[in-house]
């Protein structure tokens, strides 16, 4: 039988892994122990985080790519597309976040495709809308910022 | 419901490395969503401002947004840094600052984040916005060009940068081009037609600019016509030379501007030299007198180039490639077009690259001396190897060594271990005895052969190479110069040794006859997608059609673009050149099968 750690979330929830998982991702492997509790990720979103851990367990080592360009042409498989139009909006941004925290690379890649993918032609009201984002700028500055950027705007 | 009201009251915060992950993928060319991404708030701006001004002199295309870059663009820089020998050199600077003094404090260093750049936009982009913005003589307008292009690479600092010093005329080799995968023809524009004489209005300008394009198009395509070989007496070349020196008055016109780019290239690369160290990629497209020994620099000061191309007015390109062993660790691609090496031993430079991937190297008239230091090496990675050269001076006797570098190339190519994908030979096989055999024996991953063969001499060796190269995806093999090859007897028994992994046949020049065509087929195991031949018909081709679709059909597949160029070369009244393509192409009901 295969070695099981345990992980705890922020907020007590217990999660007994299969070792194999946390030895594919070295900071999963670093919250290993009776007492250490990962802070920055509830019980609901590290479910989800291992979900997508536990269907990839079987996957070839990894070798991140650091090729940008390659990196962004990947496509996400069908089965990953499934798990991640699953989640509502705000559980995505959370797995972006745990992923970027635990440092998941492919899982991060797979959240950013996905609000790229969300992004991609939407003006800015729409953005704005979609993920329910504050304009935090001073009218001063928005003015300048569009001023500075005026030529990305005639394309 | 939950959601809903979670999200109201607080919006997703992420940090900046997560937006900067989500914005890596919205495509660099996709301006109007950086954009609007840049708009949204304070956070979600510092993301996608570096990826918005990423390659703006790349990516654009309107007049009027060149318009609105320079005057940002030049306001980052700190004249105040400037040295006062620099400043000195600028009599215009003054006057340069004035025009854009009223831009107030920017809010991002610009020009930091500017990752490739392609020169000829920017100094037309600035040539043309201080056209429009003061009333400079004709002829200061000529100085203040090479001052604002020196100033422009000042205080930048720019990692990654690709410059593309893209110089007037280029030639386009067709499918099989050499350097111009990574040449855009848009790229090029009007800088040899500058009007000097500043125009009333913008209106005025962005017309004169439209004619400006329009016109060096129409040239464009008129010297690619002109440098055509005559088909009518040798049909068409396969990788033909341009004239460098065309005395067209297009030429001369070209001439002209090579003459200030001559002036500048020193400066521009000494610059570079100080402020560009940390460019992966350096391309030189067409230039004349090109400051070899100032690009040399360049290169050796590089602290990670990966990528060197080069395709030039037949220069001396000794410094170099010898300045290449500098980047021994880094370089992965080499790329060097019409050009000489007047030190026998230049390509040494080359040696120590032991990464390197892809070597292509054209009309370099080269000889055994040149590719004598690469005969004892080995490049355990490299990939494609293409070498043409269909020049003459293999045939003069009083040509100081003009030896053809067979010996060296057969060493070259049997040392690589079976690392090679891709050949392309466009050379006179004759002066490279058992160069395809050599293939054969050494190269059992080839994908890609491209060659031209002359007569029946290749043939024997041809069937080797099929016989061992069992991975094959594409052959290109053409007759050679204006000789058409024909190939009745062979080409069936070509048809039954070609590998099954064969998609792509390019037979240009050779000629058969329909019968050989069809039991080439019937023998043939492969799914071919694409074929091309050459034959004498008597303006009547149906037979050859006839067999394609037969064989598409016995394939399951459909023929898509099937194109019949006839062409009159003088066989009499009767008969005429025809060359014949032919895609072929999934049925869509298998496609729909296949998903």
């Amino acid at each position: 039988e295969n070695e099981t750690i345990t992980l705890r979330s922020s907020d007590g929830i217990e999660f007994h892994i299969d070792a194999r998982i946390a030895n594919r991702y070295t900071l999963l492997n670093n919250w290993n122990g009776e007492n250490a509790s990962l802070p920055n990720v509830t019980g609901k979103v590290l479910e989800k985080v291992l979900e997508w851990c536990e269907h990839h367990i079987n996957d070839p080592p990894l070798n991140y790519d650091n090729d940008d360009s390659r990196r962004r042409n990947f496509e996400i498989d069908d089965w990953d597309e499934n798990f991640i139009n699953c989640v509502n909006q705000d559980m995505l941004f959370e797995i972006i976040l745990a992923a970027n925290y635990l440092d998941i690379k492919p899982l991060l890649d797979i959240g950013c495709k996905t609000v790229a993918n969300m992004i991609k032609s939407k003006s800015l009201e729409e953005i704005r809308s979609t993920f329910n984002i504050v304009n935090d700028f001073t009218p001063e500055e928005e003015e300048a910022i569009r001023r500075e950027n005026e030529w990305a705007d005639d394309q | 419901l939950e959601t809903t009201s979670l999200l109201s009251i607080s919006p997703p915060y992420l940090p900046t490395e997560c937006l900067q992950c989500i914005f890596s993928f919205i495509p660099e060319d996709n301006v109007k969503t950086l954009h609007s991404a840049v708009l949204v708030n304070r956070s979600w701006c510092r993301a996608a401002i570096p990826f918005l001004w990423k390659k703006p002199f790349t990516i654009n295309s309107e007049l009027s947004s060149f318009f609105k870059i320079v005057p940002i663009y030049l306001s980052s820089i700190n004249v105040d840094s400037l040295s006062t020998e620099f400043r000195e050199s600028f009599f215009h600077l003054d006057y340069l600052m004035s025009c854009i003094s009223d831009e107030k404090r920017l809010t991002f260093d610009y020009p930091s984040f500017l990752k490739e750049l392609n020169f000829k936009k920017l100094y037309n982009s600035i040539s043309e916005w201080a056209t429009i913005n003061g009333a400079f003589a004709p002829r200061s307008l000529l100085n203040i060009d090479f001052e604002l292009e020196k100033l422009s690479f000042l205080d930048n600092i720019q990692e990654n940068v690709q410059v593309r010093v893209d110089h007037e005329y280029t030639d386009e080799w067709g499918d099989q081009s050499l350097v111009h995968e990574s040449y855009n023809r848009t790229d090029f524009d009007a800088t040899s037609d500058v009007d000097f004489s500043p125009p009333e209005s913008h209106a005025d300008y962005e017309e004169a600019w439209e004619e400006d394009c329009e016109q060096y198009y129409d040239e464009y395509d008129h010297f690619d016509v002109s440098t055509e070989p005559d088909h009518s007496d040798h049909g068409e070349e396969w990788l033909d030379t341009p004239t460098p020196f065309d005395m067209t008055e297009e030429g001369r016109k070209l001439i002209i501007a090579r003459e200030i780019c001559m002036m500048l290239m020193r400066d521009i690369f000494n610059t570079m030299s100080m402020y560009c160290r940390n460019l992966y990629s350096i391309v030189i497209v067409d230039t004349y007198r090109s400051a070899i020994e100032s690009l040399a620099n360049l290169i050796s000061v590089q602290k990670r180039l990966q990528k060197f191309s080069w395709t030039g007015g037949y220069e001396d390109l000794s410094p170099i490639t010898l300045s290449f062993s500098s980047q021994q660790e880094n370089l992965i691609e080499v790329q060097l077009e019409n050009a000489f090496f007047r030190d026998s031993a230049a390509l040494e430079g080359l040696a120590p690259c032991q990464n390197l991937e892809t070597l292509k190297i054209a009309e370099c008239q080269l000889t055994a001396a040149n590719l004598k230091p690469l005969v004892y090496v080995t490049f355990p990675r490299l990939q494609v190897l293409e070498i043409t050269d269909v020049r003459d001076i293999y045939y003069l006797d009083d040509h100081e060594d003009t030896t053809p570098p067979s010996n060296e190339l057969n060493a070259i190519i049997r040392r690589t271990n079976g690392t090679l994908r891709e050949i392309r030979l466009n050379l006179e096989l004759h002066f490279y005895p058992n160069i395809i055999d050599t293939i054969a024996e050494c190269c059992p991953n080839l994908k890609l052969l491209a060659a031209s063969i002359k007569d029946d001499e290749q043939i024997p060796e041809l069937l080797r190479l099929l016989s061992s190269c069992r991975q094959l995806e594409s052959l290109i093999i053409h007759g050679y110069n204006s000789n058409f090859f024909t190939a009745d007897y062979i080409l069936p028994q070509i048809g039954a040794i070609v590998p099954e992994t064969l998609r792509y046949l390019d037979l240009t020049k050779w000629t058969f006859k329909a019968p050989a065509l069809k039991m080439f087929l019937s023998n043939c195991n492969a799914e071919l997608r694409y074929i091309t031949w050459h034959c004498f018909v008597n303006n009547n081709s149906d037979e050859y059609t006839a067999a394609i679709e037969s064989y598409a059909q016995e394939k399951e597949l459909e023929v898509g673009n099937l194109q019949v160029d006839y062409r009159d070369s003088g066989f009499g009244w009767c008969q005429c050149v025809c060359n014949i393509s032919a895609e072929l192409m999934i049925r869509p009901n298998q496609i729909e099968e296949l998903w």
